[in-house]
């Protein structure tokens, strides 16, 4: 397998068949490239629907996907998979963001934490990056116990996936993802609002 | 705390989960689960479950939502400070600024039983403070001389912490003066009229060398006793060539769709474009449309179709008239001065009034 991957390339498909088959080292591989993708994307459209509410998540993953898989290689399986990596992304470009703007307010460097662009182009609210900061602690220890919940919560919450695609990407049932979503989020509020 | 521990208070609470809340308390009796502290914890998990719905949906779409906004914009939330005010919330969000209700601090709280707090519209440009300061600098100093019945107040203006241009102005508690005259139908005589003070405020500018340069209905806003205030001087220049306009990059900064011919080419700033603006202003409250750019070709009987008032043929080729003439495409063709069109109104308004009223 090639060391480099190609953005436009087919290595991304190979890749993505690895992280199906649940091999960590081609995930984390992958995570980096998807996440500058996503970044740029979500740049992009922004510009695209500069007088418009109507920017997802949703739209920048699926904008990104198509942009990577451009070759048509890409099945369902695969698709599935992106996402699933893209979530990933996507949770780490919010709490990047939200760092970003934790430092802002008391007085630090942004400069220091800005990695990519991105953050200084997403601007969450004190109220909406407070939140999604204490949400990634609380998952972060849901991860540890059970780490199926923590993913559905990834794709779900961060990747603004529909059960369907949710349980495509993790190879489990809807029911289960439905299941698995509403015990993750009643945890995690649980935990974040225990003294 | 242990996965199988965890796990345990998974499945009961998943099992739960597919009863409604009144039998909680049985499926638990009937679990056949035993350990106090489990049974407590799928207690507590239940109890919240609605709450964590709420939570995380309201999360969700307010990530959606700030990220949506342009990657200049820069959302600040209620309670935020910006100069000597407080925000409160947003009036209106656009492409170029976002506009906040505010409320002055007070230093001393003891003291203000009798008066109330003073309320304010700030507006934040959308542009971070580069170039253009200096000028914006130049051109607000102008604008805080500006005191005029129909144009809203400057109290403050300045740079945020997060390096964006700011102006605290007078809040005015109207509609844009398209949505008003939808609301209240007001006759043609009533529109003239709030035309003669937006003619008011926009010569009184010019005598002060400002140019307005985006003069649209949402930037003219009419108050609880029908007051015209003309609002967003943010893009307005000094027709001086040691002071330039501030620009953004891309040209022209105001709405196309109000534009005059030569803002749209990006020539200079004029007062005549000004003249043009009130025009198009005028044609939409009177017509309920924009011209199409051949305007000058079309007679005005076309051009009356669209008012549902019957006017009487003379009064209708005056007003003709006078739109026509504000719509050149040429400025040099347009009224001299605002004050010039404004006296044509003011004529045909004398002239067409119905008696003892």
């Amino acid at each position: 397998m090639a060391e480099n991957i190609d953005a436009g390339g087919k290595d991304i498909t190979l890749y993505l068949e690895e992280v199906g088959r649940g091999n960590k080292n081609a995930l984390d591989k992958l995570l980096p490239v998807v996440y500058k993708e996503l970044c740029k994307n979500a740049h992009n459209l922004r510009f695209r629907f500069y007088n418009l509410d109507t920017l997802n998540t949703t739209a920048i993953v699926h904008e990104t996907y198509i942009k990577l898989l451009r070759t048509g290689s890409g099945n369902f399986k695969n698709r599935a998979h992106f996402y699933f990596v893209a979530s990933k992304a996507m949770r780490q470009i919010l709490i990047n963001a939200s760092l970003r703007k934790k430092t802002i307010r008391k007085g630090g460097d942004a400069k220091l934490l800005s990695v990519d662009d991105i953050h200084n182009n997403i601007q969450l609210s004190d109220q909406t990056s407070d939140e999604l900061l204490v949400v990634n602690d609380a998952l972060e220890i849901l991860e540890d116990t059970n780490e199926r919940h923590a993913r559905v919560v990834e794709c779900r919450f961060f990747g603004g996936m529909s059960v369907e695609e949710t349980a495509a990407a993790l190879d489990i049932s809807p029911s289960t993802v439905k299941r698995s979503w509403s015990i993750a989020r009643t945890w995690l509020y649980t935990f974040m609002n225990s003294p | 705390m242990t996965r199988d521990y965890q796990e345990k208070v998974f499945r009961l609470f998943g099992v739960c989960s597919e009863f409604p809340p009144g039998n909680w308390e049985e499926v638990l009796s009937c679990s056949g689960e035993t350990d106090k502290k489990i049974l407590a914890d799928v207690k507590t998990l239940l109890s919240n479950r609605e709450k964590a719905g709420i939570f995380f949906d309201s999360l969700g779409s307010r990530i959606e939502k700030e990220m949506s906004v342009p990657e200049y914009q820069h959302i600040y939330s209620e309670g935020d400070r910006i100069g000597n005010f407080i925000l409160k919330g947003i009036i209106r969000r656009g492409g170029m600024a976002i506009v906040y209700l505010a409320e002055k601090i007070v230093n001393n709280p003891g003291r203000s039983t009798d008066t109330k707090n003073q309320v304010a519209a700030i507006k934040v440009m959308s542009c971070h403070a580069g170039n253009p300061w200096t000028s914006f600098r130049k051109e607000q100093k102008l604008l805080s001389e500006i005191k005029h019945p129909n144009v809203a107040a400057l109290y403050d203006y300045g740079i945020t912490r997060e390096g964006l241009l700011y102006i605290i102005m007078e809040y005015v508690d109207g509609l844009a003066v398209d949505s008003y005259c939808e609301k209240y139908g007001p006759d043609i005589l009533h529109r003239l009229k709030l035309i003669i003070q937006v003619c008011d405020a926009i010569q009184y500018s010019h005598d002060k060398q400002i140019i307005h340069q985006d003069i649209k209905p949402a930037n003219i806003l009419v108050d609880k006793m029908m007051q015209v205030k003309v609002i967003d001087f943010g893009i307005s220049a000094v027709p001086d060539e040691s002071v330039n306009p501030p620009r953004t990059g891309s040209g022209f900064q105001g709405t196309i769709s109000y534009a005059s011919p030569e803002q749209l080419k990006g020539s200079t700033p004029s007062y005549s474009s000004d003249i043009f603006q009130i025009g198009m202003v005028m044609h939409k409250l009177i017509t309920g449309t924009l011209p199409r750019t051949d305007f000058e070709g079309r007679s005005c009987n076309v051009l009356m179709k669209h008012s549902r008032e019957k006017l009487s043929h003379c009064f209708r080729k005056e007003l003709g008239d006078i739109l026509k003439r504000s719509l050149s495409a040429e400025p040099g063709k347009r009224h001299q001065t605002v004050s010039a069109l404004k006296y044509d109104i003011q004529k045909m308004i004398d002239r067409h009034k119905p008696p003892s009223t």
